[in-house]
C-alpha cells in the first residue's frame, strides 16, 4: 500500500515484477540497477541462492524526484518463481500499487506463463485485488532467442494467452541486453501513479 | 533437416535449456534425443551419442535434486534481515513493539529463526504482547526441528515463574501438538505451580541435608521427570530422550 505523507509531500509506492521461474525478472531489476544509477537511492537486495535463483525476493529503491510537486519515491521487487515458494509470492506482493507480469518467451514455458499468472490472480485476491483493477503491465521477455534459433512463442499468441481478457499495456522485451526494460517500468510507473492519483489525489 | 542435423539441433536446445535453468524442460529434450537416437540406432555413432545423453539426463537429475530441496534456514545477511523487518510489517509505527512483532513474524516466515527469537525476547516483558512472543519463540524452534530446545525453552519459563499457568498450560499443549503432528507421542512433565515447586525444593533440601525420620514428601502432582529439574540443559537427541534413553553423561533423562 502506498505511503503518502501529505504535509511533506512525499509519496512512496511498490512495485512487483511477477511471472514465472528463470524468466528474466531479477534481470530486469539488475538492468535498472545497473543503468538509472541517478534514480537508484540504495543498494539491490537480492535474497537468492547459490545458483543464482531468486530465493526470497529482490529489491531496489529508487527515487524519482519531485513528480506534481510531490517527492515520489518507488520500491521494486521480485518475487520468486519456483512454484515451492507460493507463500513468499504472497508474502512479497503484500501492499503492491503496480505490478510488471514478465512472461518467457520460450514456447516450452507456454504453460508455466499461465499458471504464473493464475498464482498472481488467486494471490491477489486474498488481498482483495482485482487483477483486473491493479495498475498492471505485461513483459514478453527473451525475444532475443528467436535470433539463436530457440523455438519463441509470437506476441499474437503470447498476447492470446495472458492478455485477451487483462488488455494489460504490453512490452516485447530482452532484459539480458536491456531491451525493453526501461519501457516496461515506465509504462508500469505511469500507470501506478496515475491509480494513486485517482485514489489520493496527491498531484498539485 | 537430415537425421544428423537433427540431433545436433535437439542437442543444442536442450543444452540452452539446461544453461537457462530451465531443468525440466531440458531433460525432456535430452529424453526425445535419447528417444530418437533409439529409433535410429542404425546410425553410426548412436550408441556412444546415447550414453553421454544419458549421462547429461543424469546429471540434471542430480541439479534438479538440489535445487528442489527445501532450505530450512536459508543465510541472510543481518541487513537483509533488517529490511524484512522493516518492509514487511504492516503496523502504522505507533506502537513500536507491535512492529518488533511483527517483524518477528516476517523473520520466521523467511526462515530466520535466531533472529527472529532475538526479536521475541526483547517482548517477553511486554504485558500485551509476551503471550505472543512466548508462542513464537516456540515456533521458532519447532519450526527449525529444534524440539529439545522448544522444550528447554518452556522448561526455563517454569523453572523461573515466568508466567502464569494458564500461559504455560496453553504453550506446553503448542508443543504437544506440534510433536504429535510431526509423529512424536511424549509425556511432558506436569506443571507445578510456585508453591509446588516450592514444597518439593524444601524436600529435597530437607532430605540433602540428612536426618532421620525425614519423610520424603511428595508434591500433589504426579511423577516428575527427572529432565524438569536438571539444572544444566545438555543438547540431547529429542526422541532418545523421549524414549528415557541415558543421555551421553549416563545420566538417566
Amino acid at each position: 500500500m502506498a505511503v503518502l505523507n501529505m504535509r511533506n509531500r512525499e509519496i512512496e509506492c511498490k512495485i512487483v515484477y511477477y511471472g514465472p521461474g528463470r524468466c528474466g525478472k531479477t534481470t530486469n531489476l539488475e538492468y535498472a540497477y545497473k543503468t538509472y544509477k541517478k534514480q537508484i537511492t540504495g543498494d539491490m537486495v537480492s535474497i537468492n541462492t547459490e545458483g543464482d535463483r531468486t530465493l526470497f525476493f529482490d529489491f531496489l529503491p529508487m527515487g524519482l524526484g519531485k513528480i506534481k510537486g510531490c517527492d515520489v519515491r518507488v520500491q521494486l521487487y521480485t518475487v520468486p518463481g519456483q512454484i515451492k515458494y507460493s507463500s513468499t509470492r504472497k508474502l512479497v506482493l503484500k501492499g503492491v500499487d503496480g505490478l510488471v507480469f514478465v512472461a518467457d518467451s520460450l514456447e516450452v514455458r507456454r504453460e508455466k506463463n499461465m499458471l504464473s499468472l493464475k498464482d498472481l490472480q488467486m494471490n491477489l485476491k486474498e488481498y482483495g485485488i482485482s487483477v483486473f483493477k491493479i495498475p498492471l503491465v505485461m513483459q514478453y521477455n527473451k525475444r532475443d532467442l528467436e535470433g539463436e534459433g530457440m523455438p519463441i512463442m509470437s506476441i499474437e499468441q503470447m498476447d492470446r494467452d495472458l492478455n485477451r481478457q487483462l488488455k494489460a499495456p504490453s512490452f516485447a522485451a530482452s532484459a539480458v541486453n536491456g531491451d525493453g526494460v526501461g519501457k516496461t517500468l515506465s509504462e508500469c510507473l505511469k500507470l501506478t501513479l496515475l491509480s494513486l492519483q485517482r485514489q489520493f489525489q496527491w498531484a498539485k | 533437416m537430415g537425421i544428423n542435423q537433427n540431433i545436433i539441433a535437439m542437442l543444442k536446445e536442450a543444452d540452452f535449456y539446461q544453461k537457462q535453468g530451465l531443468l525440466a524442460e531440458a531433460k525432456v529434450k535430452y529424453q526425445e534425443v535419447v528417444d530418437f537416437l533409439s529409433a535410429h540406432s542404425d546410425l553410426g555413432n548412436a550408441g556412444k551419442i546415447k550414453i553421454s545423453v544419458l549421462k547429461k539426463i543424469k546429471e540434471i537429475e542430480k541439479e534438479i535434486l538440489y535445487v528442489e530441496k527445501k532450505v530450512l534456514s536459508p543465510y541472510m545477511t543481518k541487513d537483509s534481515q533488517d529490511l524484512i523487518t522493516r518492509m514487511f510489517v504492516s503496523s502504522d509505527g505507533e506502537d513500536p513493539n507491535v512492529a518488533i512483532l511483527e517483524g518477528a513474524k516476517a523473520l520466521i516466515k523467511f526462515g530466520q529463526f535466531e533472529r527472529a527469537i532475538e526479536e521475541l525476547h526483547r517482548l517477553l516483558d511486554i504485558e500485551t504482547l509476551k503471550t505472543e512472543a512466548a508462542k513464537q519463540i516456540l515456533n521458532c524452534h519447532l519450526l527449525a526441528s529444534k524440539a529439545n530446545l522448544a522444550i528447554d525453552q518452556y522448561d526455563r519459563w517454569v523453572s523461573a515463574g515466568s508466567f502464569d499457568k494458564g500461559l504455560l498450560d496453553k504453550l506446553k499443549i503448542q508443543i504437544q501438538d506440534f510433536l504429535k503432528n510431526t509423529g512424536i507421542d511424549m509425556e511432558f512433565p506436569a506443571i507445578f505451580d510456585q508453591k509446588d515447586k516450592q514444597t518439593i525444593t524444601e524436600t529435597i533440601s530437607k532430605s540433602n541435608s540428612g536426618g532421620e525420620g525425614v519423610e520424603k514428601e511428595e508434591s500433589s502432582g504426579s511423577k516428575r521427570d527427572t529432565f524438569f529439574f536438571e539444572e544444566e540443559y545438555e543438547e540431547y537427541d529429542v526422541l532418545a530422550s523421549l524414549r528415557k534413553k541415558k543421555s551421553p553423561d549416563g545420566k538417566k533423562r
